[in-house]
């Protein structure tokens, strides 16, 4: 806590922390000083002069914006001479604005309106030519208009210091200054729309609402980002029920106020013309779209029948974790109660589950990091290279702990630091870039064990524990780490000392360890890690896992896995369920004769010939998702479900973090929310059974109701645990947990013209569904694959031009244009997940044996050019 | 007419004298460099300057051992020197002529300014158009690194100097220091917001102390003839000798260095030769284009900081423009607003959008179609942009205009009442485009 | 002196002469002042506030930028906006969708003060009798029309804004790709 300062703002009295602004203190005391400059987020640039305030021993009028308090100011902000001088910045603002409020998108909500409605005296002495800058095109989403710029330079700053995208820049001078991409181009960015949100004017609007609304007209609801496990608070705002815009309240939510190009542009999903919006039953190879009531009927008839026929375990489900808490947690009691089955998991299996897994083994919770303590860590230790284009937001977090907190950050992954856009790439961001090569994550993670176990630093483990863990690492020597990853030891040795050096040390990993190959081993050896660098058990410390859906993490918790019932309380092996493989595999073998995909495609994580033969083979498979999609062209029945934006609940983000959903429209056409179905069919089961009471009590009338239930029947546990039971459940992890490590046999050699192919997540899509905004189409259209400029000039393959890759060099290829980017490693080769089925069947699946998470991101390609580009 | 003696402009008016390490050793230079690294303690040097008197000649005047001692003694990282060489203001052309005749005058005064303030690195930020003076800057690096004079262990002490030259490219506020130190960090060159000064916060976030050319090519001198000397010339606050850069309507333009405290009328009519063609004068700028005009009435004001002050303009840069009666206010003024206009960074409002407000006006008023309360305009305008800007950018734009507004306010109410230019009377045409 | 006046100003019911006075006058005088609608027609004065109408400029473009002031100033929500980015001229804001409902409209003109561009009028119309509810919901072509018929001398476009316009109408179309074309 500093010091308090007291001071007087207008014969106010305001006592205010030691280093506030001016214009901060101000505002505390109730007086609000015109600002267009100024914005907490923003270091101050004191350029707009408007906060100019009269102190009293100063020579002349000082800019609020850029003076901290001092005990004993004397401060006038509405003195004449004060006035006078707003009077003055407000008039040569207004000199050159072309004042066409009416057209403008921001009018009603304009910095700018609302000032000159205080401070300016209404008529205008200019009367000369006002200087008209040429229309520019500024790109496909953002509306450049410097006409009516203020030169703030808000969206610059911010573009730098927060997104650290340093795509704008100011051009020109004096009254000819205006804000522009390099050289007049077109805007390449993240597209995070920042600087729309941050523009106190009309000079940057969102090209995708442009004209759409009046913001008077506009219904706000917060609510949660859906797109990833960032947990962004979003206000979704629509005219009547379309949603026209998205903002972030500045400061509010986890994320603060800031948002990514996905949560900017990507609500264009929800009013798609192509949703689900009937159910639909199909018999006889003919669709009927029927009523809610006959399709309820129809789907607790079909499952009862063949529950009746060959038993609940016939029976699977599996639900995406796009839904909310409520769902998850209805769907797992509808299959586990109602039908009885104990066949349930959700999209969380296809990588989630190892950090779970191994996270509640080494310390009994996954709650261990938040983005403060990001925030406040000295060091980060990060493995996932493509942070910044899955979790933007944790992204920002760090960038925020790198630049102003000056923390060290370790980034472990296969990309190189080749900048060539100007989308923020980690390793270009980190300190120290440890650039290994692909798969050999694990093995990294060894090298830093045996540093951090080997080194001499003081730590609360036990020497017992350190010498358990040195014995588990005898086997493990620098040269076979080197062999395989491409590190020196003298790198390991000095990364393992800074990590375990740190007073804050945070560990993040992503995609690279939890959905590829030995996914759930490198999560323990990551826990190991952190154990034996003393960086967990404490606040500040501890373990953080990126996830890529919304709701992931309270996927798991609600039960949505075969092995954990609500509230991560572990199933009994022999009571344990199918996984997602699993039940395909026994769909495939005539075992599971009917199965519940609620928003859940395996086409797109498992091998298409092998779930295309599993499904066909299903008695009744019931599809409940927003698009059509290659389950809904198999389903017996499909029923519509609404977006997020249409219902309310809970989820739950990557920190842990419960947050609230709120329903901004109607759901669109006749869907209904997830949870809503549940409770039909679970009515509708109820009483098939022929026991109406029993339907009655189960009828849940509100999601309220449920959350409420979930609350109260939820072990204790559930929301933390403290510290000294994390530290004692890694003692005894500690204690029977190790086991001895091996390093694989050797590196993988180069072959000459084989690839490393990875599936990859971008930036501007998350899954399939944000394939259907077209915010986002704009700024990734369709599927290019990315390959070095080096060896895409070995190859003789120019940027744009079609290339075959084809699995070891045989069977059917795949043709895709490619694109360079300096960010990969030579030699590798990614492809964005969103698109195109066909690039899975090239890449071998493997499953984990523990926890049943195919890995299918990671395989060896051939390339070849196609002859003939096709124009 | 009285002789002065000069101090800076001696050396190259020997003959053959060209500048070179051998020319500038010949008379006894890098010998106050040697003197100060090995005899002398810093706070001495900053004493021995404080007491000389010494007030810097880039435009604010501020004594240089003032500046001096504003840098933490206790800094423990790196501290920087920036020889200002970006002389951009209309009318001065003093800080070119030493830069292009005697460079090592100015690199002498580096390293001994560097040892004074603890700086180990030196940068040279000068203009960009300044090619030849940068070719002849960075020649007398080299020959001055050659001979170990700059670099690492100077002199046998181990005390490291290093000088690195900066190209400008074409900016007059980068003259401005803190605009300057944006400049060499690679940013656009805009002006920061002081506090924090340079002395706290300067280059890279670290102390930085900010000279002039002239300032810095003073000290060997001081230094070889003692504070007491260099107090003796010029007057009691105001010490020394000053270059100016005498142009406009002069028998005989050029660079004049003379002690301080002369007056106005010996400067024009003695050393500058009267006025060209014998014609009445008519207006004075003492002090750069940013230095609001004089009238005749002011030609006995002495040519010190604070005589220049008092008659209500400044010294400035130390740029005399000379205005013959022929003249006319309004285009000088206008001319010169247009010189501001197309220099305005645009960082801040006032500056950004009243240079190009003013500049309209005043173009109307030049081209004929003036209203008579555009002078009113114009005043309140200047006061509107008054204090209010980020850098003195803003008061420099505004001088000539008030200046001309006060003195010579009939000649608006002329142009405006009889609807053309009385001296240019092609003036609406030209204006018209 | 003034009671007593009143008194025998209430005595002789002087107030009830002084109304038949003027009965009597218009009876006597035998002038028809019964107006034979729809024969005859009213002359209107300035100012009257009929039917709300839409503008054009003397191109032939209309006023109305789309800005929805009317909208929001309207007290018996009577107006919906809806505006739209024209497809024709990128970056032009117009109404896509104008819907003027004249049987909830109170012709209070207030819709006439709001707007920025002076658009909107009011027109002399009053006659709007109809057999069919619907023919009062009038969209912006209906009013346009009327407002054609009412206000045959139309403004001059401005300049800045005729400048604007001859810049999107020279810009090629494939320079301003816009995203909502594409979209759904």
């Amino acid at each position: 806590m500093n010091k308090m300062i007291k001071l007087k703002i207008n014969d106010l009295e305001v006592e205010v922390e030691d280093g506030t602004l001016l214009i901060e203190a101000a505002k505390k005391a109730g007086v609000e000083i015109p600002h267009f400059c100024y914005h907490p987020k923003l270091k101050p640039d004191a350029n707009c002069r408007m906060c100019i305030v009269e102190i009293e021993k100063a020579r002349k009028l000082q800019t609020s914006c850029s003076t901290p308090v001092t005990e004993g100011m004397v401060v006038k902000t509405n003195s004449p001479e004060v006035k006078e001088a707003q009077f003055g910045v407000m008039e040569f603002l207004l000199g050159n604005h072309p004042l066409d409020c009416p057209e403008c998108d921001q009018g009603g909500e304009c910095q700018l309106q609302d000032f000159a409605h205080e401070n300016s005296p209404m008529t205008s002495r200019f009367v000369e030519e006002k200087r008209v800058f040429e229309k520019e095109y500024f790109g496909p989403l953002i509306e450049k208009e410097m006409n009516r710029c203020v030169s703030c330079l808000r969206c610059v700053r911010y573009c730098d210091e927060v997104v650290g995208s340093n795509a704008l820049g100011s051009m020109q001078r004096g009254n000819m200054h205006e804000i522009g991409a390099f050289a007049h181009q077109e805007l390449e960015c993240e597209y995070c729309g920042g600087c729309i949100q941050i523009c106190p004017v009309g000079a940057l609007t969102s090209r995708l609402s442009m004209y759409d609304y009046r913001t008077w007209q506009l219904k706000k609801t917060e609510t949660i980002c859906n797109y990833c496990g960032d947990g962004c608070l979003l206000t979704l705002e629509g005219v009547k029920d379309d949603i026209t815009r998205v903002s972030s309240e500045m400061g509010a939510g986890r994320n603060g106020g800031d948002l990514c190009a996905r949560g900017f542009f990507g609500y264009g999903m929800i009013n798609h013309a192509e949703r689900l919006s009937r159910p639909t039953v199909r018999t006889k190879g003919r669709d009927l779209q029927v009523t809610w009531d006959w399709a309820a009927d129809k789907t607790a008839s079909g499952l009862n029948e063949i529950k009746a026929k060959y038993g609940p375990q016939a029976i699977g489900g599996v639900i995406s974790a796009h839904c909310t808490n409520e769902e998850i947690y209805l769907f797992q009691k509808l299959m586990r109660q109602t039908i009885g089955t104990s066949h349930i998991d959700s999209s969380a299996r296809l990588g989630h589950i190892n950090a779970v897994s191994g996270l509640v083994k080494a310390f009994g919770t996954t709650r261990m990091v938040r983005y403060e303590d990001i925030l406040q860590a000295d060091v980060l230790l990060v493995f996932a290279g493509e942070l910044t284009e899955s979790n933007p937001i944790t992204a920002i977090k760090v960038k925020e702990a790198v630049r102003q907190n000056k923390a060290k950050l370790i980034a472990v992954d296969s990309y190189s630091a080749g900048r060539e856009t100007y989308i923020s790439h980690l390793p270009n961001l980190a300190t120290h870039h440890l650039e290994i090569r692909p798969g050999t994550e694990g093995t990294a993670i060894l090298g830093l064990l045996k540093a951090v176990a080997e080194g001499s630093h003081q730590t609360s483990l036990s020497q017992t524990a350190r010498d358990k863990f040195k014995e588990s690492l005898s086997s493990v020597s620098y040269d076979n780490i080197e062999a395989v990853t491409g590190i020196s030891e003298k790198t390991f040795r000095e990364m393992g000392t800074l990590y375990a050096g740190a007073q804050r040390g945070v560990l993040i990993f992503g995609r690279a360890i939890t959905r590829c190959e030995e996914g759930y081993q490198n999560v323990l050896k990551l826990a190991d890690l952190a154990i034996a660098a003393g960086q967990a058990g404490q606040p500040g410390k501890g373990l953080l896992s990126l996830t890529k859906e919304n709701n992931e993490y309270g996927a798991v918790e609600m039960g949505g896995a075969s092995e954990y019932l609500p509230g991560l309380q572990p199933v009994g092996a022999e009571q344990k369920g199918h996984t997602l493989v699993e039940m395909i595999d026994a769909a495939a073998r005539g075992e599971i004769k009917a199965l519940y995909l609620v928003g859940e495609n395996p086409f797109r994580s498992l091998p298409q010939k092998k779930v295309e033969e599993a499904l066909s083979n299903l008695e009744l498979l019931i599809c409940q998702d927003l698009f059509p999609s290659e389950v809904s062209a198999l389903a017996h029945i499909i029923l519509p479900a609404a977006s997020y934006a249409e219902k309310s609940g809970h989820f739950t983000n990557l920190e842990g973090e419960v947050q609230k959903v709120r329903k901004a429209i109607e759901p669109v056409g006749n869907s209904k929310p997830d949870w809503e179905i549940f409770s039909l069919l679970e009515r509708k089961l109820e009483a098939e059974l022929g026991d109406p009471s029993q339907s009655q009590k189960l009828e849940a009338p509100s999601v309220d109701v449920v959350w409420r239930e979930i609350v109260t029947t939820l072990p204790a546990a559930w929301p933390n645990l403290s510290e000294e039971k994390i530290v004692a459940k890694m003692t005894a992890y500690i204690e029977n947990g190790l086991r001895s490590y091996v390093v694989p046999e050797r590196a993988r050699e180069k072959e000459e013209g084989v690839f490393d192919l990875s599936m990859s997540q971008v930036l501007f899509h998350a899954g399939r569904m944000s394939t259907y905004a077209p915010g986002l189409t704009t700024l990734l259209e369709k599927a290019v694959v990315l390959i070095h400029p080096d060896d895409a000039e070995d190859l003789e393959i120019q940027e744009g031009e079609e290339i075959e890759l084809k699995a070891g060099g045989n069977g059917s290829g795949v043709t895709v244009p490619v694109k360079f980017s300096k960010k990969l490693s030579v030699g590798s080769l990614l492809f964005p997940e969103h698109f195109g089925l066909e690039m899975q069947a090239l890449l071998p699946l493997t499953v984990d044996p523990i926890t049943g998470v195919p890995y299918g991101d990671r395989g060896r390609v051939t390339l070849a050019k196609v002859s003939a580009p096709v124009s | 007419m009285q002789t002065y003696e000069p101090i800076l402009l001696k050396n190259m008016s020997r003959p053959g004298y060209v500048g070179s390490l051998e020319d500038y050793r010949g008379v006894g230079g890098y010998a106050m460099l040697e003197k100060v690294l090995k005899e002398m303690s810093p706070s001495d040097l900053i004493d021995i300057v404080k007491k000389s008197g010494l007030r810097g000649r880039g435009g604010a005047g501020f004594s240089t051992g003032m500046k001096w001692s504003f840098i933490p003694k206790d800094h423990t990282g790196p501290r920087y020197l920036c020889c200002n060489a970006d002389e951009s203001e209309p009318g001065t052309f003093k800080d070119r002529q030493l830069i292009e005749r005697d460079p090592h005058q100015m690199l002498e005064g580096i390293g001994i300014a560097c040892f004074a303030i603890g700086a180990h690195q030196a940068y040279i930020y000068i203009r960009g158009e300044f090619d030849l003076g940068a070719e002849i800057i960075q020649n007398a690096i080299r020959e001055a690194y050659d001979a170990k004079l700059f670099g690492k262990d100077l002199f046998g002490t181990d005390f490291d100097i290093d000088v690195v030259l900066h190209r400008g490219a074409g900016a007059y506020i980068c003259g401005e220091e803190t605009a300057l130190l944006e400049s060499i960090e690679g940013k656009r060159g805009k002006p920061r917001t002081k506090p924090p000064f340079p002395a706290i916060h300067g280059l890279y976030q670290e102390p930085t102390v900010v000279n002039n050319v002239e300032t810095l090519a003073n000290l060997p001198y001081i230094l070889k003839n003692g504070p007491e000397w260099y107090a003796g010339i010029g007057t009691q606050k105001s010490t020394g000798t000053r270059i100016f850069s005498v142009s406009g309507h002069v028998k005989r333009p050029g660079n004049y260095e003379v002690p301080l405290g002369i007056t106005l009328r010996e400067m024009i009519y003695e050393i500058a030769g009267g006025v060209r063609e014998d014609k009445e004068l008519k207006a004075i700028i003492p002090g750069g284009a940013s230095a609001p005009f004089l009238k005749p009435e002011h030609l006995d004001a002495r040519m010190d900081f604070e005589s220049i002050a008092e008659v209500g303009s400044m010294l400035g840069s130390g740029g005399v423009t000379v205005m013959d009666v022929d003249t006319c206010m309004v285009w000088a003024a206008m001319n010169l607003m247009e010189f501001f206009h197309h220099e305005s960074c645009g960082k801040c409002t006032p500056c950004r959008e009243g240079s190009a407000w003013i500049l309209q006006v005043l173009r109307r008023i030049e081209g004929g179609l003036g209203k008579p309360e555009d002078i009113d305009l114009l005043v309140s305008l200047c006061e509107r942009i008054e204090g209010k800007t980020v850098c003195a950018f803003g008061e420099a734009e505004i001088g000539p205009i008030l200046s001309t507004i006060k003195n010579f306010r009939e000649e608006y109410e002329t142009h405006i009442a009889e609807k053309r230019c009385p001296y240019r009377p092609d003036a609406a045409l030209a204006i018209a485009h | 002196m003034k009671n007593g006046m009143n008194l025998i100003k209430t005595v002789f019911f002087s107030e009830i002469l002084k109304g038949l006075y003027l009965t009597f006058k218009h009876l006597l005088a035998q002038r028809v002042i019964t107006e034979q609608y729809p024969r005859e027609k009213r002359v209107l004065p300035d100012g009257y506030r009929g039917v709300i109408v839409h503008l054009r400029y003397d191109d032939n473009t209309e006023k109305c930028v789309g800005c929805a002031l009317c909208e929001a100033a309207c007290p018996s929500h009577c107006i919906t906006v809806e505006s739209a980015e024209r497809e024709d001229i990128p970056q032009k804001r117009y109404a896509k969708r104008y819907i003027l409902d004249v049987t909830k409209c109170v012709f209070c003109g207030f819709c006439v003060q709001a707007c920025p561009v002076d658009a909107l009028a009011s027109s002399k119309e009053y006659e709007m009798a109809t057999t069919d509810k619907r023919d009062l919901i009038m969209d912006k072509e209906a009013m346009l029309k009327l407002g054609d018929q009412y206000f045959p001398v139309r403004a001059k476009r401005p300049k800045h804004s005729q400048d604007r316009y001859d810049f999107f109408k020279t810009m090629k179309q494939t320079e301003f790709p816009t995203v909502k074309k594409g979209a759904a």
